[in-house]
């Protein structure tokens, strides 16, 4: 080989050794988790980080988050230079930084470093209370109703450990509807409580008295499984969610068969839009459940949450379920505490020793179709919108509807 | 492998039939003549990703295949220019070591087409032992994603039926970049074992120099494949030799 060849070849050797080096170098970034901050930009900085990385809906999301960051930062820079920041100025501060981002069940709560006052920032709260069907709940006036309703026998309320009542309404041919209302998706927890015998036992009365002994065994010997009971109402208005355990014993029992709803995916990385692969998001029956032949009517309004939503979507895929009443809040993806060590989304931070906590979802679900009803909520299959003047009136009309529908079929 | 391959055609096609050895194994005017073929083979991908503070995903190298066309020019003795067109499969695998999602795996099948160029160097004279230098440019065809996942199905029911997925990879015009190119570099061998054509065993290490996503995000970690391939491939020798010339070398 002579010395020119040589030469030819270190040179290709060389070239390609120098475009060896050209990948880009990783990017160091904080486990917005875990960050101790000292500055109001430090916490900036760290909740921006972890939304940007951690946030389930960015595949969909209308907010330009760099540009957040952009108009942003100088406000908070300008919190340092002046050495703090009223709790006025941070409230609103955080507020115009999550402004308008899709996800329902979000919530920013950060320390302000001169007060120590927390302040909350939560985007639904721009957008929930601007629909047009939009009212606070009424739960403690509606309830107090429920034993002065024509026919009502069988009234059952709970205590305030677990607010739950339940009642049994005359159905049609001689028949009777047992009707359920809870407060919030912690019925297995307050169960178990009770079997430790941490609770009174009347803290899951009308559980017992519409499930069964069991509660979270499904439907066992309780009123909604007797012969002559031809309907079950469960009522979830102003319920704001709780606990996926919930989910089967108390509403996957009333159906015999597995239901199917629809997908689900998860956050896999720290890319915007590195997700998981869809998986079928499907649930079976409790082995101890209704038979199938009774009518399963969920009553929902605008304040039914996460937990109260979900029931939603599942009576809906049954066979005999009917949804009645509003259109409900719109947080739909469920979440699970802890989940950002698993799945590096979802809740971040801690406020008793961060000075910081965001609540956020970590699981994304689509129906059938691949459609998210996220930050839209669950259209009924029967509307009916809240009445005020009725309630002024000593009458329910959300439930009366819900009555009408399984007396008349209509 | 790469050496038993070698020895064995080396064995097979150096001996004539009355028991001597050929000569001359490399066509001996190989100048201005060029050469087709066909080679398959194996892959490794490796998915190079700095994962950050998510320290329990671990990216492993899963193993592929790789089949083409192949040319080859040359203009002077030891210098082959080189283009081929290449199905190669760039495969890696997430697996998950925390406690509470250890069952979690994803294993990402990706096709790619991809056209090197390579200046193939040659040492030797009756058994050729080659270097390539090049690079090449790609594009990603299509991907499949399996394995098993956290659902709100098992969360509910604990029923695990629903975390196992199998998917054709839906592309994402914000965040995949399709488009490939980098490096092309290797050794290999080449034998004649017939007045026409070679045998040759081949390794490539395409080593990606493209973010297999594109830049959509301020803090984003880049995503490479690094890819090393064992090609068993067969070329014909078009045209005829330039006695003049292949004197002069």
């Amino acid at each position: 080989m002579n010395i020119s060849k040589v030469k030819k070849i270190y040179t290709l050797l060389f070239v390609a050794v120098l475009f060896a080096g050209c990948r880009k170098d990783a990017v160091e970034v904080v486990n917005p988790d875990r960050h101790f901050c000292y500055t109001y930009v430090d916490q900036f900085e760290t909740i921006w980080t972890g939304i940007d990385q951690g946030y389930l809906f960015w595949d969909r999301d209308t907010v330009d988050w760099d540009a957040v960051y952009e108009r942003m930062l100088p406000v908070f820079r300008q919190f340092d230079s002046k050495g703090g920041a009223t709790d006025e100025e941070l409230d609103r501060a955080y507020k115009q930084m999550v402004h308008g981002l899709l996800d329902h069940h979000m919530y920013v709560q950060v320390k302000n470093l001169k007060t120590g006052n927390p302040v909350y920032a939560d985007p639904a709260w721009d957008e929930v209370p601007y629909r047009d069907y939009y009212h606070y709940t009424f739960f403690d006036q509606q309830v107090a109703l429920l034993k002065t309703m024509e026919g009502v026998t069988e009234y059952n309320e709970g205590n305030d450990y677990f607010r739950c009542y339940s009642a049994l309404f005359p159905g049609s041919d001689g028949k009777k509807i047992a009707y359920l209302r809870f407060r919030s998706f912690a019925a297995t927890s307050t169960a178990r409580s009770v079997s430790y015998g941490s609770l009174p036992v009347a803290t899951v009365g009308p559980l017992r008295w519409f499930y069964g002994n069991g509660v979270v065994d499904g439907v066992t010997n309780g009123w909604a499984g007797r012969s002559n009971v031809e309907a079950v109402i469960i009522d979830l208005r102003g319920n704001g969610g709780g606990n996926l355990d919930d989910i089967r014993p108390l509403i996957c029992s009333l159906t015999p068969t597995k239901t199917d709803i629809g997908y689900t995916r998860h956050k896999e990385g720290l890319g915007r839009l590195d997700y998981s692969a869809w998986t079928s998001f499907s649930i079976d029956s409790h082995p101890n459940h209704l038979d199938g032949t009774k009518k399963v009517v969920l009553l929902v309004d605008v304040n039914s949450v996460s937990c109260s939503e979900l029931s939603a979507c599942i009576v809906q895929s049954m066979p005999h379920g009917t949804v009645i009443g509003e259109r409900t809040y719109g947080a739909t993806c469920p979440l699970i505490p802890g989940g950002h060590d698993m799945l590096y989304s979802g809740v971040f931070g801690d406020y008793g020793s961060l000075g910081y906590y965001v609540y956020t979802s970590n699981f994304d679900v689509v129906d059938k179709e691949y459609k998210s009803l996220e930050g839209v909520g669950v259209t009924p299959d029967i509307e009916c919108l809240f009445d005020f003047n009725a309630l002024q009136n000593g009458r329910d009309n959300q439930l009366e509807r819900a009555l009408e529908y399984i007396r008349t079929g209509k | 492998m790469f050496l038993a391959f070698a020895c064995v055609c080396l064995a097979a096609s150096s001996q004539k039939s009355d028991g001597t050895f050929r000569s001359t194994m490399f066509p001996a005017d190989p100048i201005g003549r060029w050469n087709v073929g066909l080679f398959g083979g194996i892959d490794r991908n490796t998915h190079v990703v700095d994962v950050g503070y998510a320290t329990d995903m671990k990216y492993t190298p899963m193993g592929g295949a790789t089949a083409g066309l192949s040319a080859g020019y040359h203009p002077v003795g030891w210098l082959t220019l080189r283009a081929d067109l290449a199905w190669v499969q760039k495969n890696y695998r997430l697996d998950r070591d925390s406690y509470y999602v250890s069952f979690m795996y994803t294993e990402s099948t990706n096709d790619y087409i991809l056209l090197p160029l390579a200046a193939e160097l040659s040492f030797g004279r009756t058994f050729r032992v080659v270097a390539h230098v090049g690079g090449y440019v790609g594009y990603w065809l299509s991907g499949k994603r399996e394995g098993q996942s956290l659902s709100v199905s098992y969360l509910i029911s604990g029923n695990d039926e629903d975390t196992f997925f199998e998917e054709d990879y839906a592309f994402d015009e914000t965040r995949d970049n399709r488009l490939d190119a980098g490096l092309d570099f290797g050794v290999g061998m080449r034998l004649a074992v017939a007045k026409r054509f070679d045998v040759s065993v081949d390794m490539h290490w395409y080593y990606g120099l493209t973010d297999v996503q594109k830049s959509y995000m301020t803090n984003l970690n880049p995503r490479y494949n690094t890819t090393r391939a064992l090609q068993f491939g067969i070329a014909y020798w078009l045209g005829k030799g330039n006695e003049k010339k292949n004197k002069g070398e």
